[in-house]
């Protein structure tokens, strides 16, 4: 009884109770970028890695990708032993939608095309656009949800924070 | 008798759990935003229909009446 009990409540469970959290161990995930090199979550290198879920259709992600391109060109030269890494995550469900984003905006950081919503399915995103900075162990220091330009300090203290720990 | 009881109320549970159990997720709203699951793709045929119908629902009346104007004005 107790057993039909548990089964029950895993299926009324919705997918945001899963939701990666701070502390979380990233999954690991591998897939190739539009340069077609292969980026993996867990491969052993000691990085600082910012994972960003964006899609064409979300305004706010329009918003989000400047400012984080502005954000790993600032924190790409800072002197640490540690590299500060920024790979986002499309969404999209048509990759010519991702593409036109990408050219208009002129993105240069690494995109991996995710059209089935796996690396999605696997973060759990409470919401679009969702960051995830992740540190050298490979565990979730930081969840951005949403963007707000004003939430963008407390994310680079946690960048510095983290540099500073690893150098 | 009893069992296809038991067995009903399971197939109402699971019908129930599939609601609740699989809502949009945020990732996959992006379908959802597209032109073509408007209700009113065009928004030009959408108001040309919005005024015939208001041109003709002031006319409109029962059986007896012939119906309004063509919405033309």
């Amino acid at each position: 009884m107790r057993s039909r009990g548990a089964w029950l409540g895993a299926l009324l469970l919705p997918v945001t109770a899963l939701a990666l959290d701070v502390g979380d161990t990233v999954p690991d995930l591998a897939a190739q970028d539009q340069s077609g090199h292969i980026q993996r979550l867990q491969d052993g290198r000691s990085r600082v890695l910012y994972v960003d879920f964006w899609a064409s259709w979300c305004a706010p992600c329009m918003q989000a990708l400047p400012a984080l391109q502005q954000l790993h060109a600032r924190w790409r030269a800072a002197p640490s032993a540690t590299p500060f890494e920024v790979l986002t995550v499309n969404v999209d469900t048509r990759r010519q939608d991702a593409r036109r984003v990408i050219d208009r905006l002129g993105l240069e950081l690494p995109v991996i095309f995710d059209p089935d919503g796996l690396w999605a399915e696997r973060f759990a995103l409470p919401a679009m656009p969702s960051g995830y900075l992740i540190g050298p162990d490979g565990r979730v220091r930081h969840v951005q949800v949403g963007y707000q330009a004003d939430a963008f300090p407390e994310l680079e203290r946690a960048i510095a924070s983290l540099l500073e720990e690893d150098s | 008798m009893k069992r296809v009881a038991a067995v009903m109320a399971g197939a109402a549970l699971c019908l129930l759990v599939g609601c609740s159990a699989q809502p949009v997720q945020p990732w996959q709203r992006g379908d959802l935003a597209r032109p073509e699951m408007a209700f009113e793709p065009d928004p030009l045929v959408a108001s040309y229909r919005r005024h015939v119908q208001f041109s003709k629902e002031a006319a409109s009346g029962g059986t007896t009446l012939g119906g309004g104007g063509c919405g033309c004005n």
